[in-house]
């Protein structure tokens, strides 16, 4: 069965190099994407997925924000992917505190083709982990 | 130091500094705002300081822009007014954090905390938390409210209360179970809601209860939801009471579970320990930190999760971590149950953060780079990735290389190339970038250490042409490894990437050229047989006519070729020059702050006025042009303007303005300050004139007002009547003039008594390229900045000139004014020059040609000769010399007074 991906983050790049990324491995199905905190918990009522990227920094409602109403309306796992949020900081432990399975950094760069690469990324990895999937 | 660290911090510096040049601009009470807007801009602006001092780890500066913001959020929210007070305060933590940022930037790192300022915002933000605001929001919310939402809270409110009745010791078991119907009674009017999350909650908690007891991670994340419904409700649905409860049993598992995670650490053998086991157990202990308000034990926890889930646990980091556990089981131990102290803690999360950076990953990516590895590869790599990286910089017998690729355009070479790797090396990454329709492919490969057999390998694949690029990354091109690292910034620009397109396309224009000039170089004149038949007086050699007619069609071929390198080449030098042009704005933006300080503390009223029109200048002369114009506009605000008392009586509004006004006009800008103020002093001027020896008594008798005008800007020149705290700095309006002067510009002074004063700079766009117009005199080739020729005209000897449109304009020979040796030959041209409103014609021996010559920094020797500014070398490798016209117009008045 795959597992239904919401995408959410307010720059289209950042949106197009994880949609590349996490199509990469067919346990994965792209269901929708927002651009910011407050279509994503929009989105999350609407289209039930198993599991949510969330971006930090957003506008209108930010990642903080939706993660806290996304505990109200949804069951979906939720991995925070923000350059924001990288180890230890202040953002990344509340994104913690308030449930988010996994906090990663944000890919940076361009986009490697490597595919082998897309499937070791460690969005990949953490979703797989966070969906109780083989790594 | 590593380059990315360097680069890091570069950003670092050049984002925050931009960020509060925005909060700089906003709060400016100049800047006119109306209440509420910008405030936005503001609060992202904190916002984002915050970010990036998080990002690197400067703990100090991002409380205090985490102050800021809150603050910032209140007046978002409507809670507290942006008044001048909050201006004020807000503004002196931009003060406070520029000078963070700076000495964070200069010694890489975290910087004392201003305990000061953090508890004046610190108070702001208390004043309005604890105040009306809150209650106020909470109305607010309320009011639009779901009527099924509020009845869902209400029943919540009651069963949460019901629950935590039930949980306390001794209650009768049957009170818990009955809650499981009415839990599920509920579930209906949660899924209407939407609230699925919220849902799985009750459902477990309905299903907890049915069993038996629910447990305390339970009950924490029923508790947050319910935390974020009461939020949105406006009024307590029990989660805190929820959390409360939890909280009891808190301390008792924190320990346990603390406990059971060191021994885990301090019993398996080392390489053994199974990290996610430890780290499940940590997960489950920073929850009761979190139920038991144990901050930093809660952070901490959350950080070795962190170090436990990103790597293998290696012995120093288990050390570490037990160290961390048995203080977190100590302190938790005490009635009531404590945090770790704020001293250990840092500590201990400082050892954590350094076990993350320094051993794991970071290391191979350092070294990688350290070794040549283009920073592009690195920033992108799976962990796969860099356990391969690691292995092949561990493995003496692999190298790295770079492979610049370009993939595309020839099918059999991408074949070939991608045969060689498969058979030769190990990917360890790869990138695509496209940028104009052109994609390369970027490889970081693992080889055999044959570097040599790599390079000829793949030279022979791309016979020689620009399609594969080889790096090898063998530490050779290392700049200074093992040097000192030097923490110095290289200038850094940010540039739109229109301007960087720009560049590339124009490259693009040069492409067809190179092909034009390989196509005439690869068809000889001649075939060889015709010159062999040519040498040789055989048969079937070209007619001479022919041979004239071949050696046209190639010149004309050349000069196309040629109009057209000239073109594109020009072309890119305009491109590549807007590389270095940044806004104005950037440098006025510096003032009004001065402005305002300054006139606070000397009790005038002032306001600075920025008219940037939307110039732009080289990165490189705003700062040059910082200090003098701060210097100008201090002399403004001290000397221009007067008292308000002065002001009244003149007639004049009490409150004075000052207008900073920027203009671009084709190749220059000018920047002119001008002032409503008392005007010069002429008298004054005269009297210190005399007194410094400048002038004689009878020359500062009959000099014109102009004259006297610009003695400001001679050397030690000060007519302060006395020394102020804000001017006579030792910063002289003669370092105005001479700065101006070494960036190639003039300046000039107009000033009318009780009217004010403007003083009026004259800049080139850049510095780096001028046009010149280059004359020869007494065997010395001079060049003349071209923007101060006005006309070139035939000498006859005449000791004034009159051109159409000018007025009646002396003529002096160069040769005397720079006291060179007169020529044998006599002058035969008159170069017109001009700067700001005043001429001359110069008397030259030949006017040469017109030439684009590059300006660097003058020695001081050089520039400290009045009518010179510097040296520059020709096309030709021959010394030119470079006259600076505003200081001929000096010489030349100085010479024949009146």
């Amino acid at each position: 069965m795959t597992q239904r991906v919401l995408i959410v983050d307010d720059s289209l790049l950042m949106r197009t190099v994880i949609r590349s990324i996490v199509s990469a491995d067919d346990s994965f199905e792209i269901v929708g994407e927002a651009v910011d905190g407050i279509e994503g918990v929009e989105k999350a009522t609407a289209l039930r997925p198993d599991i949510i990227l969330l971006d930090i920094e957003m506008p209108r409602l930010d990642g903080i924000g939706a993660l806290k109403q996304l505990r109200l309306v949804s069951v979906a796992r939720v991995i925070v992917v923000s350059s924001a949020a990288q180890l230890g900081s202040p953002q990344a432990l509340e994104a913690r505190r308030l449930g988010a399975s996994d906090v990663i950094a944000k890919p940076s760069g361009a986009l490697s083709l490597d595919l082998q690469d897309r499937r070791g990324h460690a969005i990949v990895l953490a979703m797989r982990k966070a969906c109780g999937l083989d790594a | 130091m590593s380059d990315l660290t360097d680069v890091l911090w570069q950003q670092f510096a050049t984002e925050v500094g931009e960020h509060l040049d925005l909060i700089e601009r906003e709060l400016d009470p100049a800047a006119g705002r109306a209440e509420g807007e910008g405030v936005a801009g503001l609060f992202r602006a904190f916002h984002s300081i915050k970010g990036l001092a998080a990002a690197m780890g400067v703990q100090a500066m991002e409380g205090m822009a985490h102050s800021g913001e809150s603050l910032l959020a209140g007046v978002r929210d409507g809670l507290v007014p942006l008044n001048e007070q909050h201006r004020s305060l807000l503004m002196d933590v931009g003060d406070a954090l520029r000078a963070m940022g700076q000495e964070a930037t200069a010694v890489r790192g975290d910087v004392a905390a201003r305990d000061d300022l953090a508890g004046r915002l610190a108070d702001a933000v208390a004043a309005f938390r604890s105040g009306a605001g809150t209650r106020a929001k909470a109305n607010e919310v309320a009011e639009g409210v779901d009527p099924r939402l509020a009845a869902l809270g209400a029943a919540l409110a009651q069963m949460m209360e019901r629950l935590v009745e039930a949980l306390r010791p001794g209650a009768p078991s049957q009170a818990l179970s009955d809650l499981d119907a009415e839990l599920l009674g509920i579930d209906g009017l949660i899924g209407e809601l939407g609230l699925l999350g919220l849902r799985r909650q009750v459902r477990r908690l309905s299903r907890a209860v049915h069993d038996g007891r629910p447990d305390v991670a339970l009950l924490h994340d029923l508790g947050l939801a319910l935390g974020v419904l009461e939020e949105t409700l406006g009024y307590d649905v029990g989660g805190r009471a929820l959390l409360g409860h939890a909280a009891q049993s808190g301390a008792g598992d924190l320990i346990r579970i603390c406990a059971r995670a060191s021994e885990v650490l301090r019993s398996a053998a080392p390489g053994q320990i199974d990290g996610g086991e430890v780290a499940d157990l940590l997960e489950a202990a920073a929850l009761r930190a979190d139920l038991l308000a144990l901050e930093r034990s809660g952070t901490l926890l959350r950080l070795a999760i962190d170090l436990l889930r990103r790597g293998e646990l290696h012995d120093e980091a288990s050390l570490t971590l037990t160290g961390v556990l048995d203080r977190i089981v100590e302190q938790a131990a005490a009635n009531p149950p404590c945090d770790i102290e704020a001293e250990p803690a840092h500590r201990l999360e400082e050892m954590l953060r350094a076990l993350v950076a320094g051993k794991g990953i970071e290391a191979s990516l350092e070294r990688a780079m350290a070794l040549g590895v283009p920073g592009a590869l690195l920033e992108q790599l799976s962990d796969e990735a860099r356990e391969r990286l690691g292995k092949v910089i561990d493995d003496p017998g692999q190298i790295l290389i770079a492979v610049d690729a370009d993939l595309e355009s020839d099918a059999a070479l991408a074949e070939a190339f991608a045969a060689w790797v498969a058979d030769n090396a190990e990917p360890v990454t790869s990138l695509v970038a496209t940028r104009e329709g052109n994609t390369r492919t970027r490889l970081l490969l693992a080889t055999p250490a044959r570097p040599a057999a790599v390079l000829a390998d793949l030279g022979a694949l791309d016979r020689g042409g620009e399609r594969l690029r080889v790096t090898i990354c063998d530490g050779r091109n290392d700049r200074g490894r093992d040097g000192i690292a030097q923490p110095v910034l290289e200038e850094t620009l940010r540039v739109p990437s229109r301007v960087i397109d720009d560049i590339l396309e124009r490259l693009g224009d040069m492409m067809p050229i190179a092909a034009g000039l390989e196509a005439l170089v690869k068809t000889p004149a001649l075939q060889p047989r015709e010159r062999e038949a040519l040498l040789h007086g055989l048969e079937g050699a070209p007619e001479p006519h022919q041979i004239v007619d071949r050696a046209d069609e190639r010149r004309d071929a050349l000069r196309r070729i040629s109009d057209t390198f000239a073109r594109a080449l020009k072309g890119l030098r305009e491109a590549a020059l807007e590389l270095r042009i940044v806004p104005v704005d950037l440098l006025f933006g510096r003032y009004p702050r001065l402005v305002r300080d300054m006139a606070r503390s000397m009790d005038k009223q002032v306001v600075l006025s920025l008219e940037p029109n939307g110039a732009r200048i080289d990165k490189g002369m705003i700062e040059r042009l910082a200090d003098p114009l701060m210097h100008m506009i201090r002399n403004a605000v001290d000397h221009g303007v007067e008292s308000p008392a002065k002001r009244e009586a003149a007639g004049k509004p009490e409150r004075a303005s000052i207008v900073l006004r920027a203009e671009q006009r084709g190749e220059h800008v000018t920047i002119a300050l001008s002032d409503d103020g008392a005007g010069i002093d002429t008298d004054a001027v005269r009297k210190r004139a005399v007194d410094a020896g400048l002038l004689s008594s009878q020359a500062a008798e009959s000099a014109s007002p102009e004259t006297l005008h610009r003695l400001i800007f001679e050397p030690g020149f000060s007519t302060a009547a006395s020394i102020t705290a804000t001017s006579g700095r030792g910063v002289g309006m003669d370092v105005v003039a001479s700065t101006v002067a070494e960036l190639g510009g003039s300046v000039t002074v107009q000033s009318r008594p009780g009217e004010g004063t403007t003083i009026l700079l004259e800049l080139p766009l850049s510095v780096a390229l001028q046009s010149t117009l280059l004359i020869e005199q007494s065997g010395q080739v001079f060049a003349l900045p071209d923007r101060h020729v006005t006309a070139v005209a035939r000498h006859d000897g005449a000791s004034h000139i009159t051109l159409a449109g000018t007025s009646r304009t002396p003529v002096i020979g160069l040769a005397g004014l720079l006291g060179l040796k007169e020529s044998a030959r006599p002058s035969s041209e008159v170069v017109m020059i001009a700067a700001g409103t005043r001429r001359l014609g110069l008397a030259v021996e030949r006017v040469v040609r017109r030439a684009d010559i590059l300006v660097k920094e003058s020695h001081p020797v050089i520039a400290a000769i009045p009518g010179l500014s510097g040296a520059s070398r020709l096309g030709d490798g021959s010394i030119v010399v470079i006259l600076d016209p505003d200081g001929l117009i000096g010489l030349a008045q100085a010479e024949t007074p009146g």
